[in-house]
């Protein structure tokens, strides 16, 4: 014992007297810490998404289209509704006649490249989209001739385009919470606090917008997208850029976009619901229907009910009818019991989302576990290996052989010097972090234990590759290496589940990923002793085997 | 006395040392000679017990030993050929971290450095860091080091290696000094025969791995021998 702590001693004099080392094994955590911390603390700040109205009055062509699915049936819908359909010479006349207003629609046929045009009738052009778009696979809006040319290159894809002044139902309102929102005032009563929208004029404008970083998504209101949020069998197709450039960034801004839709179209599906049932109630019981009169079946139950009663006077006309009448009365009741099932069932889901902690967890509290585990990797490794290496580059190994000392006492001092020192560092960090980023510490005993054993592992782990090399320089690029393979490998970075079978196993043999199995789980996962034991094992046991490989390799350096 | 009987060192197959036995008395101070790549660290580092030998043994006062043996090692003072110490410490943090390593603690720990240092002349510099001596104090602090534990054998492989004139003969008056008033036995390597002429003992003249012959330049009986030896010496050369 005395004679390790007389090395310990030896070795914490000298760690102090290199100002350098300590500050590139101590102060870089902390500094690489402070950014993380900084840049995860703004994290969960609302997504800047740029937004593109596009359902609004307009006099412009717009043009539409995508992959058909059944191209016979999309020619009849076209057919059906446009009328003095004439075919025309390829895709600059179908253009230079509707832009013109000589026809009111265009399409582009798919194959021979056909194109045809014709009056739509402005009462039926609701009818007609809806109608066409059900021949699709994918139907979106084609932001312009030059898209168009692009798109006409798919062998399956049709293309059409229709005169705004066509579509009367451009810039209809829904109706929420008391007022009558168009498009662009509706995502924004929905944006809440996930997104933070800026509108632009043209899709161009926010392209650029998003090529420049100044929003992470951008999110095209397409024409007619409240006239499709309200009609009860139609669906809206809406368009979303991202910047995938970073797909982190890209991930948050989908989420966000997502989160809003989401709370959009729920919305949209609670009142075409509610109207839904309304219309059967109405249907059943009588009254006002959107500003029509209706009777109600209620009112023929009431009329069969007499019915009957006179047929009691008149029995063969009775047993000719009754049946009839019996099932009139059921269908009544079955339209009643509907209306019931579907007001009771008709609300679409609504997600409360939390974590098995209680509460939702956020970028800034998964950032914790990883900065913990990413001082004790730095500092742990490159330490250990420093102080192994520094002994055989000055030669001192074969000089404290001569002394007759055992090779396990100067690695076991180095270990415990170098865990010490970094386990003190992760706490501070620990505690730093935690309370910056507002997280509640609660199992500080485990999280002790994960970061003491994690940290003296660690450091073995380091005291192999010093060991294996002659310099301090080789060994602090080499330990250098080695933690930024581990800090990829340990989950800190990149969910361990998500990895190959093989990596998986890999990782299960260095101890940065029991370290943040047991940090994460303490923290974040509420898991306990009886959970994590087997990481705090594998630590121990990795710790042992790593000193004792360390041990004989410096007793082989000093006497082969 | 501690001798080598009969050492053969294999390194990747190739004889670095082929049976040589050769051995110093305590009071003695032999130096072995011979050209670079002749074996002289090979057999030093075989009696430190930094090398296993590939056959042969180490004797001490005619018994075998086991040179990895702690109690063996404490026994001898091993200086290597280049100045190990840690930069970073002072000449008596160096000393007093090994002393204490040998078991001294306290009084006599601080005894033993003093007068170490004041054997090796480097009182003075006691407290300059080690990084920073020149290269002849570098290699007092070397030799001091190997003195830390009063060893009875005192093994220097080179130590004048890289010293100025000066600073050499110094050294090695000390070292004549330490085998003469001192009673350790000393051997030292050299790849000079001018050293093996000052420290004056016996010398041992090994080429290729063998041992070509001991001998006492002073002595009447050697000294034609020893001439023919300088004159094949200088020819080979």
């Amino acid at each position: 014992m005395r004679k390790t702590a007389i090395f310990l001693a030896k070795d914490a004099r000298l760690l102090w007297r290199n100002r350098a080392l300590v500050a590139i094994l101590v102060l870089y955590p902390l500094v690489a810490a402070g950014i993380f911390g900084a840049t995860f603390s703004r994290t969960g700040r609302p997504v800047p998404v740029g937004v593109v109205n596009l359902d609004r009055p307009t006099q412009e062509v717009l043009w539409m289209g995508g992959r058909v699915k059944d191209l016979s049936a999309a020619l009849e819908v076209f057919n059906d509704h446009v009328a003095m359909a004439v075919e025309l010479n390829g895709m600059e006349e179908a253009r230079m006649a509707i832009e013109e207003g000589r026809v009111r629609a265009i399409i582009g046929i798919p194959g021979e490249r056909g194109w045809m045009g014709g009056n739509l009738d402005p009462d039926l052009a609701s009818v007609f989209v809806k109608e066409f778009k059900k021949t699709f696979h994918s139907f979106m809006d084609i932001y312009g001739p030059e898209e168009a040319g692009e798109v006409l290159g798919n062998e399956d894809t049709l293309l059409l385009a229709i005169s705004g002044d066509s579509l009367p139902f451009l810039g209809e309102g829904f109706w929420v919470g008391g007022k009558v929102l168009d498009a662009g005032g509706l995502v924004e009563a929905f944006a809440g606090g996930a997104c933070e929208l800026r509108f632009f004029s043209s899709i161009k404008e926010a392209k650029a917008s998003l090529s420049a970083g100044r929003v992470d998504a951008v999110a095209v209101l397409p024409p007619g997208l409240v006239h499709s949020l309200k009609t009860l069998d139609d669906i809206a197709f809406l368009r979303i850029l991202l910047d995938q450039s970073n797909l982190l960034k890209a991930h948050f801004a989908e989420a966000g976009v997502r989160d809003l839709f989401s709370r959009l179209s729920d919305e949209a599906v609670r009142q075409k619901m509610r109207a839904v049932v309304s219309g059967l109630q109405v249907l059943v019981q009588g009254g006002d229907f959107f500003g029509t009169e209706v009777t109600g079946l209620g009112q023929l139950r009431e009329d069969l009910g007499r019915v009957r009663e006179r047929l009691k006077d008149l029995p063969d006309l009775a047993a000719a009818v009754t049946r009839s009448l019996d099932l009139a009365d059921t269908v009544i009741r079955d339209l009643d019991v509907a209306a019931e099932y579907l007001r009771g069932t008709a609300i679409p889901v609504e997600l409360h989302v939390s974590t098995v902690r209680g509460r939702p967890l956020s970028a800034k509290d998964a950032a914790v576990p990883s900065l913990v585990v990413l001082s004790l990797l730095w500092s742990g490794i490159l330490c250990g290996a420093a102080l192994m290496a520094w002994e055989k580059e000055e030669g001192m190994h074969e000089r404290v052989a001569m002394t007759g000392l055992p090779a396990p006492v100067p690695v076991f001092s180095k270990v415990f010097l170098t865990g010490s020192m970094v386990a003190l560092q992760a706490i501070f960090l620990f505690l730093l972090s935690s309370s910056w980023l507002g997280m509640p510490v609660e199992r500080p005993g485990l999280i002790l234990a994960g970061i003491a054993l994690g940290s003296f592992s660690i450091a073995s782990l380091g005291m192999v590759v010093g060991a294996a090399l002659r310099e301090v320089s080789a060994a602090m690029v080499a330990g250098a290496m080695i933690s930024f393979v581990l800090l990829f490998l340990c989950g800190a970075v990149y969910p361990l589940e998500q990895m190959p079978a093989f990596l998986r196993w890999v990782a299960k043999m260095f101890p940065p990923t029991h370290a943040q199995e047991v940090v994460t789980g303490a923290l974040l996962r509420a898991r306990g002793w009886t959970d994590l034991w087997l990481h705090l094992s594998a630590m121990a046991l990795l710790g042992l085997t790593f000193a004792a490989t360390a041990s004989l390799a410096w007793s082989r350096a000093g006497r082969s | 006395m501690l001798e080598g009987v009969e050492l053969v060192r294999e390194f990747d197959g190739v004889q670095a040392l082929k049976g040589v036995t050769l051995g110093v008395e305590k009071g003695e101070a032999l130096v072995l000679v011979g050209p670079n790549g002749a074996g002289k660290t090979t057999f030093m580092r075989l009696l430190a017990g930094r090398l296993k030998p590939s056959s042969g043994c180490v004797r001490e006062g005619g018994r075998v030993v086991d040179t990895s043996d702690p109690g063996y090692l404490r026994r001898l003072g091993f200086v290597p050929q280049n100045p190990s110490f840690y930069g970073r410490l002072s000449c008596r943090e160096n000393l007093s971290f090994f002393a204490a390593l040998y078991g001294l603690r306290s009084s006599s720990l601080r005894s033993r450095v003093e007068e170490v240092l004041q054997m090796t002349g480097l009182s003075a510099q006691a407290e300059v860091p080690a990084g920073k001596l020149s290269g002849g104090m570098a290699q007092r602090l070397n030799v001091a080091m190997g003195l830390l534990n009063d060893p009875e054998y005192l093994l220097l492989d080179e130590p004048t290696a890289g010293l100025d004139p000066a600073a050499r003969r110094d050294l090695l008056a000390f070292l004549l000094k330490m085998a003469e008033e001192g009673g350790k036995g000393i051997l030292v390597t050299t790849h000079v025969l001018d050293e093996a002429e000052v420290l004056g003992g016996k010398v041992a003249v090994l080429v290729e791995g063998k041992l070509v012959g001991t001998f006492s330049p002073g002595l009447e009986g050697d000294r034609e021998r020893w001439r023919e030896i300088r004159q094949m010496w200088e020819e080979g050369r």
